[in-house]
């Protein structure tokens, strides 16, 4: 066992060797692997999931378990000849689905994957990009997301599609105002743009874990509504509903480019979960140890400090996954037991239930935070 | 600091962009490209290193203020022969001066950035000062809320006549007063 270890350590110390310039681009390619990798299995869930909410056995014949649905799917998706309607606008309509896709990669960039690796003498910190408003660059990335549909809809040429794509658009528009003002009491608590920031604030000793999901509990509730109408999920699809509009703002598309816009909705569900992790349940941060802790656990098997700080760096990685993993089946879980909102119905939840309520707790939050640290800014 | 190739191309394609807003023909793609002109501009300053200000930029500008201009747009739907620029002459005259201006203006306070020396630098703008305070959030909260605080009350007051005329234009009937819809009757 410890011999193993020296070999990996030489091995590490090796590596660490190698300048390390292009740190961000191994980040961006492991982000990127995980990402696609999930996606697949995330629809089989989906899809299984569903068939166990109603009883069903679901799609299983393909592989074990149904394992290689998702996998014969996408292949038959890139074969199948993806049509552009004669009277839609070229330009845009092959743009849309490009534009799907981009910005939840774009804002999942700045999301803190784990802690700090340690490689010859110096730290890197994993995560993609390290932007010291990151909380305010992932939300201006992921309001880029509404174009995607508006465009689809608009180019498409088609009353359905137009109709959905006027639906999400004011959907999306109302939730952000929603978003916004809950991100202001989560700002005011933390008192740092900076995600990195935020989830170390979040860092738990032995105790309670030291979570925003403590300190804001209904801002947690409103922010995880908000990001049900922001990915155009169930109970707030109302952009796709079948029942009225065919497809929605995808009506026209087929082939690989409907396979872009579901890989766009299902990254930016787990773009909308690593937010909300990240914000509330203490981000990359294992529960009830402190990164300190894990590190010397595994210094005391014997890795050496680069190895060490890589396995920290995994398990809080594993974290993050499961914490988004959570949220995402929670998404698939409240698709397949909540009906369809009336479009009345999501407006005034939006306008006048949501945003007084966050009004509120930004008030209440403001006179707390300036009574308690003082009358001091 | 020497601008890099990227930024040269962001700045090109910012530009462009902005022709595209003014020259095309079909309302749908200038305002389309009015979205991607506010959008690179926005990444034009994270090159620069401020942060807050190109977030803040793609956040209200690209991200919801061009969402309402195509919604509109896509709402009244504007065909390319449809749109025909009103032909009064005084107009054009003032709004060349108008333009003018404000480009002497923007030049005036831009030019002093090309260099902490440069050729340009008339001592308006501090480069350091600025470039300080475009970085941080807290610096520019404090700024706004303190020096620059009559500024940004009277920029308040002009959005709030913006809204209030156009409610007054956007008003069906001007001639049955106050309160009143197309058939009279009180609303």
């Amino acid at each position: 066992m410890n011999n193993l270890f020296q070999n990996w350590n030489m091995f590490l110390e090796g590596l660490g060797k190698v300048s390390l310039t292009y740190w961000p681009v191994v980040v961006v390619l492991i982000l990127v692997a995980v990402l696609m990798g999930s996606v697949p299995m995330l629809v089989l869930a989906e899809r299984r999931g569903a068939a166990w909410i109603q009883r069903r056995s679901g799609p299983n014949r393909v592989g074990p378990f149904g394992l290689f649905q998702t996998v014969a799917d996408a292949i038959k998706l890139i074969f199948k000849e993806s049509n552009l309607p004669s009277k839609s606008h070229k330009f845009l309509f092959l743009l849309a689905p490009a534009l799907a896709v981009i910005p939840p990669f774009l804002a999942l960039s700045v999301i803190p994957l784990g802690g700090e690796l340690y490689f010859s003498g110096e730290y890197y910190s994993f995560q993609a990009v390290s932007v010291n408003v990151g909380l305010l660059f992932f939300l201006a990335i992921s309001s880029l997301h509404v174009y995607s549909v508006l465009m689809a809809g608009w180019a498409s040429n088609n009353k359905f599609s137009l109709m959905g794509g006027l639906r999400a658009s004011s959907q999306m528009i109302s939730y952000e105002i929603a978003i916004g003002i809950a991100i202001v009491s989560v700002v005011m608590t933390y008192g740092t743009l900076d995600l990195r920031e935020i989830v170390k604030l979040q860092e738990s000793g032995s105790g309670l874990p030291y979570w925003g999901l403590l300190m804001q509990p209904v801002m947690y509730v409103m922010l995880w509504i908000c990001s049900f109408a922001e990915t155009n999920r169930l109970p707030f699809d109302l952009p796709e509903g079948e029942s009225e509009l065919v497809a929605g703002y995808h009506t026209e598309y087929g082939g690989l480019t409907f396979a872009l816009f579901m890989l766009g909705e299902y990254v930016a569900m787990m773009a909308a979960s690593a937010f909300l992790a990240t914000l509330f349940l203490g981000g990359y941060n294992v529960p009830f140890i402190s990164e300190a802790e894990i590190l010397s656990h595994f210094q005391d098997m014997g890795l050496a400090q680069t190895a060490a700080t890589i396995a920290t760096v995994a398990c809080q990685f594993v974290s993050l996954m499961m914490k988004i993993y959570f949220f995402m089946w929670v998404f698939i879980w409240v698709r397949w037991s909540m009906p369809r909102f009336r479009y009345d119905q999501l407006m005034s939840l939006g306008w006048k239930v949501l945003l007084p309520i966050g009004v509120l707790n930004a008030v209440a939050t403001m006179l707390y935070t300036f009574f308690t640290r003082g009358g001091a800014v | 600091m020497e601008p890099s190739i990227f930024q040269y191309l962001l700045g090109t394609l910012t530009v462009a962009t902005a022709l595209m807003v003014v020259l095309g023909k079909n309302p749908v793609m200038s305002a389309m490209s009015l979205l991607a002109t506010l959008f690179l501009t926005g990444l034009l300053y994270f090159t620069f290193g401020a942060y807050f200000v190109g977030a803040v930029q793609i956040l209200i500008y690209a991200g919801a203020i061009s969402v309402l201009f195509i919604f509109i747009v896509m709402l009244l739907d504007l065909k390319p022969r449809n749109v025909k620029i009103p032909g009064r002459k005084p107009v054009y005259v003032l709004a060349g001066i108008v333009g003018v201006t404000l480009f002497g203006a923007l030049l005036v306070s831009v030019l002093p950035a090309l260099g902490e020396n440069g050729i340009m630098d008339f001592g308006l703008v501090s480069t350091s000062a600025m470039r300080e305070a475009s970085q941080l959030p807290e610096s520019i909260s404090l700024r706004l809320l303190s020096k620059y605080m009559l500024p940004f009350q009277v920029t308040a007051l002009l959005l709030l006549a913006a809204v209030m005329g156009v409610i007054v234009i956007g008003r069906k009937n001007r001639l049955t007063g106050p309160g009143s819809d197309e058939r009279g009757t009180q609303s």
